[in-house]
């Protein structure tokens, strides 16, 4: 992947100070000078949706996290794809996922959220497959885009249905809910609405069972998997949940759904962590792992464990965007990802083994690291309320395995002889790709030791999560060490024996097969063949049967509706109801002309005469524009198809149609001709005939009625219809070129 | 009065009196040739349904007719000259390809609409004004304009289709 290809290519100067974007904004959000607050602008103001946005707690703190990790990511990647000439590219698709999540962490009015989550689901799909050379990637991607997808359809129905129980719901009002929406949460359309945006987010943090999509993205570029992936938009998810849980807090199926998908999802992402090879893949696992522990921390309802998720969140993204960077590095260095060739790495690249060693430690929850206050203050939000058992057990199993992965990404890797079968890179990796995994390593460490600078802002996002009175700064000291010292030991021996237990589990072939991946996979293929197998049977090209079929089906769906309709009583006769009666017997022996008719051109004349009694009928039946239309159509349509006809030998003794035929035959024409009559018999209601005929010539100076509805009253649906006309003629005609003779004009 | 595009253009330079009138049989799909007397009938039918459609199209807006109609009896007027003399010369007489008409008359029927934009009506509501005229005034409107985009259209596509259909082979 971080192999260059062609020539190399100069850097572009906006590429190389791309981060000092982030980095202005880190700076804005860190000295304080973003203020709480409202703001919003009327955007549809009939369905109540405005361009609102909102800063709190837990936006400060997201948009600290995306314009941090942001800031490292986009000095990273122009050493990771230096002379690549793809790296603009890379870089653009960047800036603007960036600029998509600081909106979606931002806004206030659903709508506004939903704009720009769908945009970063768009921007990692665009992201996923940017190696779009590669198969891989490109299935990768579309597998990412489908299922966050169906989450972000999921969001909308969720929403839709929100905004229903709870009209012009902004996302702050869910702290007070009961305040602003009273009764919104009896409703039942408020349940089904939250539970379908519950699907929205576990679609997008890649939760079980729409988990699988997130490993497949390894394909993606280190900085994308290292931003998106890790840090930043599979976080999304989590986020809206944490949006909800303030007004679905009392709400039974609300925790018992987060926490049992958040404890499989930690648990199931767990085993297969250890079943992989691939360092990258790896981590991937690993972080779908701990986005089901923070599922799981916000299916509990307590002060304590909105302080844990908020944490465990900065402390995630403090500690797995270095170690992606670090396996980039090493993938760069040495061409491989997998764990079994990868040993002693710290000769040659030094920085990036200090990185690994110091983000490890985090994860791992060593003492003195960002992610013992995570661990601690979890492990106490568990103590403090009365949970299942497998909640405990589900937290203590995945912070064994962390602790393993930490190991294997630190000492595995960097430690330990070298293995010099490696072959080495030839281009020398500069300050951009070793500071920014130092840097975050190091950020993360040093605010576990010193939580001054972000007591306040961890508290004030906890409380956005959580709004149950006031917390006390003690709690994010650690105090119980025991479950911390229980996950090291086990997390060691798990180390020890790492290869055993994974050619144990690899022997579960039965998790691939029933995974949600295979049924990713099979439902793709099943699609594909249903959508063959409905094309060959209903697409079949036989004309005949085309016009059986939908006779038939119209037959069968109308005719009960038909025969229970009363019919028209007979009225006296007029003058004009000889010409009707005349045009009727032209259409009747043009009719029976092309029925018995032996040759074409016979057939042809006689659907002729059919027209030309249409429009006798429609001249004495009051409509003369129609009668002259029909009249010009006819003619163009007998002479030019004749002509045409002319053209081809078509057999003038045509083999006798089979029986079935006249049976179609005979139901569609019975049926259509017990509409009309129906039709007939039915009350006419005459305001429209009245208005228009009143409004014509003194509002539309015409007395031509029909006319005038054309051109003025109904104009844009002329219009419409003239383009219609066009488009058709641009998208045909083209198509029929191939049978003309050369040098056509279109 | 002969004029110039009634020479088909794959016509053999043969002898001067029968060679304007000969068409290849491959265009007309026969070999007949044109008498002089269908010849000069479909000038005079080819104008004189011109100026019917043209006709049909300004006194639609009080008596039967309109845009779709007149843009039948000008396809009519056209492919007339297609069946008697070929395709080649009758695409000859529109200038433009059919689908260029067709555009024409879209973008007709737009640009009747916008007056009504600038004075803050709503898109395509027509305006009327009374032009001094011999024999009295004259009345013109967007409408007017707006139907004959819809004859153009009408036009463009039906003889774009027909003309197609009379090449194939």
């Amino acid at each position: 992947m971080a192999a260059v290809e062609g020539p190399l290519v100069p850097t572009p100067r906006w590429v190389q100070l791309a981060w000092l974007a982030p980095a202005a904004l880190f700076a804005v959000v860190a000295l304080g000078l973003v203020p709480e607050g409202q703001w919003s602008a009327p955007w549809v103001p009939s369905l109540l949706i405005e361009f609102a946005l909102r800063v709190d707690g837990l936006t400060r703190l997201m948009l600290a996290l995306i314009s941090g990790v942001g800031t490292a990511v986009f000095f990273y990647a122009p050493g990771y794809l230096a002379g690549d000439a793809r790296l603009p590219r890379l870089m653009a698709l960047l800036v603007a996922f960036f600029l998509a999540m600081v909106g979606a962490v931002v806004a206030d009015d659903p709508w506004t959220l939903l704009l720009f989550w769908e945009a970063t689901s768009v921007l990692s799909f665009l992201l996923v497959g940017f190696d779009r050379a590669n198969r891989a990637a490109r299935d990768a991607a579309r597998h990412a885009l489908l299922i966050t997808g169906f989450g972000g359809l999921c969001l909308i129905g969720g929403l839709l249905l929100v905004q229903l129980a709870a009209p012009g719901l902004k996302l702050s009002d869910l702290t007070h809910l009961e305040g602003a929406h009273p009764g919104a949460l009896g409703s039942s359309l408020f349940h089904g609405g939250v539970a379908l945006v519950v699907i929205g987010a576990l679609t997008k943090s890649a939760q079980f069972p729409f988990h699988a999509w997130l490993p497949g993205a390894m394909t993606a570029p280190t900085p994308v998997s290292a931003y998106l992936h890790s840090a930043t938009m599979v976080k999304l998810g989590v986020y809206l949940l944490a949006r909800f849980d303030p007004a679905m807090d009392a709400v039974p199926w609300w925790h018992h759904t987060l926490l049992a998908v958040g404890a499989f999802t930690a648990v199931f992402a767990s085993v297969q962590t250890l079943r992989e090879r691939d360092l990258k893949r790896i981590l991937a696992w690993s972080t779908v792992a701990a986005l089901g522990t923070l599922t799981m921390l916000l299916g509990l309802s307590d002060a304590l464990s909105g302080v844990a998720f908020t944490a465990f969140l900065l402390a995630h993204a403090l500690y797995k965007a270095p170690l992606f960077f670090v396996a980039g590095n090493v993938d760069h260095e040495a061409g491989t990802r997998q764990i079994d060739h990868l040993r002693g790495m710290r000769k040659a690249l030094p920085f990036t083994a200090a990185a690994a060693v110091l983000a490890g430690a985090s994860m791992a929850g060593l003492p003195s690291s960002l992610g013992v206050v995570a661990k601690d203050a979890m492990q106490r939000a568990k103590d403090s309320v009365d949970i299942d058992w497998y909640v405990s057990a589900t937290s203590i199993a995945v912070s064994v395995v962390a602790v393993a992965v930490a190991a294997v990404a630190t000492l595995r890797v960097f430690f330990g002889p070298p293995n010099d079968e490696l072959a080495r890179s030839p281009h020398p990796q500069g300050l951009r790709m070793s500071l920014p995994p130092i840097a975050l390593a190091v950020v993360g460490l040093l605010l576990g030791l010193w939580h001054a600078p972000i007591e306040g802002a961890l508290l004030a996002a906890a409380r956005s999560v959580a709004p149950f009175g006031e917390l006390e700064l003690e709690v994010l000291w650690p105090t119980r060490l025991d479950g911390i010292l229980l996950a090291v030991v086990g997390g060691a021996l798990l180390f020890w024996q790492w290869d055993r237990v994974h050619r144990w589990l690899e022997g579960f072939r039965g998790l691939d097969a029933i995974g949600p991946a295979s049924l990713y996979e099979r439902a793709l293929a099943a699609l594909k063949a249903g959508a063959g197998t409905v094309t060959r049977t209903a697409q079949h090209g036989v004309l005949g049967r085309y016009v059986a079929v939908l006779a038939l089906a119209g037959a069968v769906w109308a005719l009960p509706f038909l025969v229970r309709a009363p019919l028209p009583a007979a009225g006296p006769l007029s003058a004009g109801d000889a010409g009707l009666a005349a045009g009727c017997l032209a259409v009747l022996a043009g009719a029976g002309l092309a029925v018995v008719a032996r040759d074409v051109l016979g057939r042809l004349l006689g659907a002729g005469l059919v027209g030309l009694g249409s429009a006798v009928v429609f001249l004495f039946g009051g409509a003369p524009d129609v009668a002259f239309t029909q009249l010009a159509v006819e003619t163009v349509f007998v002479v030019v198809a004749a002509t045409a006809l002319a053209r081809y030998r078509v057999a003038s003794d045509t083999p006798p149609a089979p029986k079935w035929r006249l049976v179609a035959a005979v139901a569609l024409g019975g049926l259509l001709g017990l509409a009309s009559l129906v039709v007939f018999a039915a009350p006419f209601d005459p305001s429209l005939t009245n208005f228009f005929g009143a409004a014509s010539l003194p509002e539309a100076h015409g007395r031509n009625v029909t006319n005038v509805v054309l051109v003025d009253f109904r104009a844009f649906d002329t219009l419409g219809e003239i383009a219609v006309l066009l488009l058709v003629g641009v998208a045909a005609l083209p198509l029929l070129r191939r049978n003309t003779g050369k040098g056509a004009k279109a | 009065m002969r004029h110039p595009e009634d020479t088909p253009n794959t016509a053999p330079n043969t002898a001067p009196n029968t060679a304007p009138n000969t068409v290849s049989g491959a265009e007309l799909g026969s070999a007949r040739v044109p008498s002089p007397i269908v010849l000069r009938a479909t000038r005079i039918l080819y104008r004189v349904l011109l100026a019917a459609a043209v006709l049909l199209t300004l006194r639609g807006h009080h008596e039967p007719g309109g845009g779709f109609v007149g843009g039948l009896f000008a396809a009519v007027a056209v492919l007339t000259v297609a069946l008697v003399q070929g395709p080649k010369v009758a695409r000859r007489r529109l200038r433009v390809t059919p689908i260029q008409v067709a555009a024409l008359g879209v973008s007709l029927a737009v640009a009747s609409g916008l007056p009504a934009l600038v004075t803050g009506q709503p898109f395509l509501t027509h305006t009327i004004g009374y032009v001094p005229m011999v024999g009295g005034a004259w009345k013109v409107s967007t409408a007017l304009l707006f139907d004959f985009g819809v004859l153009l259209c009408v036009l463009g596509s039906v003889t774009g289709f027909c003309l197609r259909l009379l090449e194939s082979r």
